[in-house]
């Protein structure tokens, strides 16, 4: 029979427990703040949730597969200035540039596929040495703010249904999809044998360089999906959009009860990690803690929370 | 039985039923080496539908080489492999599974995190468009679950949370899925234990009605006598034997995997004789229990200047009475002496400061520093003695590896270079240098000479045999007898965590340590 112990590892496991600290969270935040719970504040922090949440999604695929995305943030970055720029204000414009983004998105994808498949080089190198090169064609391109996106565009990100804005309701539709996916997709399946154990699935007909491939590329156009959110909300791209964001996803979907070696891990649970982060931003503004030290905060709590989860994810291995 | 069946299994278990001449699997005259060193030598093996194939054969005798390129994991040199009569080539391990050919191995390949249900469909789910079809996913894996007799697994539990034998079940199951029709099953009954024997007996006897060819391999040779058909004996590289079980006895089955040979190729012995031991009992080991055997104790001496040899099969406890000695599975249950006083070691670095040493079997994972220099390695255990007050004096460590160097002959460009680029002998001198480095009380070697060439083997013999004289007690494991019995003439046989025998002087022969190690209930 399940004892409690094993209760509770089975939320940590399932990703469950981060909602927990969310609702905890959000509960403090409500009763020790009179702006947080406001008209204004509830939208505002939906919409900051879209683009990390996206992001988040991506890193999670990447990381179950076993392997790691560090270029996703230059991404971002990259997508947010050529939609800004190209686009400058006109829908046309606007979508052709996406469609761009979303090729180079592909394109960066394969790269970083090719290398960590073909030529056995580890994800961590691969995509760092992409994210350097992604930012230096953002700087090629601009150093400071350009164009702007099309107002419609930015209407829908901050038009909304009573405090929920329409982005949020179609990134809700988005993950609908993706847990169905998750669910019933094959392909993420054998995202979970080969992040669990290469050989094994070698050895049970499942080959690993196209499963990788594949979560490479997702990861990649989720993070050019995310870029086009963070730009849409912004209204204009500058090489700082989306700054970090790697780090934030990361730490979201280790936060969410995923192990960086791959294999284990739930979708949820990564979600969770990327709102608890942005919930825990918002309550150090709230409370009025200065932007300098807020990364001091930022960074304990995030320490103490991962060490916390992967102590408590308990003993299965 | 259920509705599950399958008609290849089916077909090919009738065409078995007719005699047997037409083998399901014919592998003709295979060959392979590793470097050069020949591991398999024109070897053929013919698999019969419906029968338990039985492979046999000490280690380093060719088996796994020869499931490995039956399972497609790695390709031969030369030979060929028929399946029905027509040649098939495994270049991968889905090219035999595509083939119905399915390695079970020992070490289980099963995703913990993963479900019953998906673990057995992995790579083959039941899907349509790239979207699984759970039902039918779950039946499938109902049906499996059912025909191999585990009512009880239910599909949906994660793999991890099933016991070793359930686990065993699920891989073999595995198998079933795949429509395998030659199931290859590494060492089945290592992991198990007694009472669950009878379940993987009676599996595999449901896998043989179905008209499956298992090939079985074990070291147990009362297991061959319960469940084969055939008999085959691997030695050296080359096939030696293969009959119907019918009247083979256990007798003429050791005889086969010992063979004359190796008596030949058997490694110098060490002449002790000068060194009388001893000054009485330097370890006493009494009543102490291995992790995971509690209700099992041991009971063992050995005299300062004296080698102690322990043999016994894998899973037997051998390698775990070395690494409790060692420090490395705390705590310590029963009680340990050496010399007139008792110790209680929680850590390597405890047992290290009590004169425990351990040589462990791995070199290169848990021996070794590879990346490192030589002088790196053999200092790294006595860094406090080259220290004064935290700084290095790098004199004298250099000094000391020269030394070190020079007594093991460890054959390298100096201190300074990588450990990873000298060969497995010298990487083994390393380590024993930096064990006997630290002065030990007692030193536990766990396969010393494994992958060692022969000069070099002597050579380690003669150290390990000059590290005794000194009055140090050593501890000697292998699954290698002859090694074993080249270091030392008394041996102690363990079985399920108790020592089931003591052989001395001319007893000690590589058939007797065998026949003791393979009976169950010795």
């Amino acid at each position: 029979m399940t004892t409690v112990k094993e209760r509770v590892s089975g939320l940590f496991i399932n990703g469950y427990a981060v909602w927990i600290f969310v609702a905890v969270l959000a509960a403090v935040a409500s009763l020790t703040s009179d702006t947080f719970l406001t008209e204004r504040n509830i939208p505002n922090v939906l919409g900051q949730t879209i683009p990390l949440i996206i992001i988040t999604c991506g890193l999670f695929i990447a990381i179950i597969a076993g392997q790691i995305d560090l270029s996703v943030a230059a991404l971002v970055k990259l997508t947010a200035v050529l939609v800004s720029g190209i686009g400058d204000g006109d829908m046309g414009k606007f979508l052709i540039a996406a469609a761009l983004a979303y090729s180079i998105g592909l394109a960066v994808g394969l790269v970083n596929s090719l290398f960590i498949v073909v030529f056995k080089a580890p994800a961590f190198i691969v995509t760092l040495g992409m994210f350097s090169v992604l930012e230096g064609l953002v700087l090629a391109y601009t150093v400071k703010g350009v164009g702007s996106v099309p107002t419609s565009v930015v209407n829908f990100f901050y038009g909304s249904f009573g405090p929920i804005p329409y982005a949020f309701i179609t990134l809700l539709v988005m993950l609908a999809l993706l847990f169905a996916w998750f669910h019933f997709a094959r392909l993420s399946l054998r995202l979970y044998a080969v992040g669990g154990d290469k050989e094994v699935a070698r050895r049970s007909g499942v080959n690993s360089g196209p499963v990788i491939t594949w979560a490479m590329v997702l990861c990649s156009l989720f993070a050019v999906t995310a870029g086009i959110a963070q730009v849409s909300r912004a209204g204009v791209g500058a090489p700082t959009t989306g700054e970090g964001l790697e780090l934030s996803a990361i730490t979201a979907v280790i936060i969410g009860g995923a192990s960086l070696l791959g294999g284990r891990g739930r979708l949820i649970g990564a979600i969770g990690g990327a709102v608890l982060l942005v919930l825990i931003d918002n309550a150090l503004n709230m409370i009025g803690v200065s932007q300098y030290t807020q990364g001091l905060f930022r960074g304990a709590i995030i320490v103490l929370a991962i060490a916390f989860f992967v102590a408590k994810r308990g003993s299965r291995t | 039985m259920t509705s599950w069946s399958h008609s290849t299994s089916a077909d090919s278990g009738n065409g078995a039923g007719e005699g047997g001449h037409a083998p399901l699997l014919r592998m003709s005259s295979i060959s392979k080496a590793f470097s050069g060193v020949p591991a398999l030598i024109d070897v053929d093996l013919d698999l019969q539908g419906g029968k338990v194939h039985a492979l046999l054969g000490q280690n380093g005798a060719g088996k796994s080489t020869l499931i490995s390129i039956m399972s497609g994991v790695l390709q031969p040199d030369a030979g060929s492999i028929h399946l029905d009569a027509s040649e098939v080539r495994f270049s991968s391990p889905s090219d035999a599974l595509a083939g119905g050919v399915v390695a079970v191995y020992q070490e289980l390949s099963l995703l913990p995190n993963m479900t019953v249900a998906q673990n057995l469909t992995l790579g083959i789910e039941p899907s349509h468009a790239g979207f699984i079809d759970l039902r039918a996913m779950e039946t499938k894996a109902r049906e499996v679950l059912d025909v191999l007799g585990a009512t009880d697994i239910d599909p949906r539990m994660a793999v991890g949370d099933l016991s070793i034998a359930n686990q065993q079940l699920v891989e073999i199951g595995k198998a079933l899925v795949r429509d395998a029709r030659v199931v290859i099953l590494d060492e089945p009954s290592a992991v198990l234990g007694d009472d669950e024997l009878s379940l993987l007996y009676a599996m595999v006897h449901r896998l043989t009605s179905t008209g499956i060819a298992v090939v079985y391999i074990t070291h147990r040779l009362d297991e061959v006598t319960e469940i084969a058909d055939e008999v085959c004996v691997m030695r050296d590289g080359r096939k030696v034997l293969d009959e119907p079980r019918g009247d083979l006895t256990q007798g003429d089955m050791i005889k086969a995997m010992v063979g004359r040979e190796v008596l030949l190729d058997a490694p110098p012995k060490w002449q002790s004789g000068q060194s009388e031991p001893s000054t009485g009992p330097s370890l006493v080991v009494s009543g102490v229990s291995l992790p995971g055997m509690a209700d099992k104790t041991l009971d063992f001496t050995v005299q300062s200047g004296e080698i102690l040899g322990i043999a016994g099969l894998t899973g037997s406890g051998r390698s775990r009475i070395l690494r409790m000695l060692a420090g490395l599975q705390p705590p310590i249950v029963g009680t340990v002496h050496l010399g007139d006083r008792e110790i209680r070691v929680r850590s390597p670095r405890g047992a290290i400061s009590e004169g425990i040493v351990l040589v462990p079997e791995d070199r290169k994972r848990l021996g070794l520093i590879l990346n490192q220099s030589v002088l790196n390695n053999v200092t790294l255990s006595i860094l406090r003695r080259l220290a004064n007050w935290g700084w290095l004096r790098s004199v004298v460590g250099r000094k000391h590896t020269y030394e070190m160097i020079e007594r093991l002959s460890i054959k390298t460009a100096g201190p300074g270079q990588e450990v990873r680029l000298l060969s497995g002998g010298n990487q083994q001198k390393v380590v024993l240098a930096r064990c006997i480095s630290t002065k030990p009380k007692l030193l536990l070697l766990d396969e010393p000479l494994r992958g060692v060439d022969v000069g070099a083997k002597s050579e380690i013999i003669d150290i390990v045999g000059q590290v005794a004289q000194g009055g140090a007690a050593v501890i000697v494991v292998s699954s290698e007898i002859e090694d074993v019995l080249a270091l030392t003439d008394r041996i102690l046989v363990v079985h399920d965590g108790i020592v089931v025998g003591e052989l001395v002087g001319e007893e000690a022969s590589e058939s007797n340590v065998l026949s003791l190690s393979s009976a169950r209930n010795a």
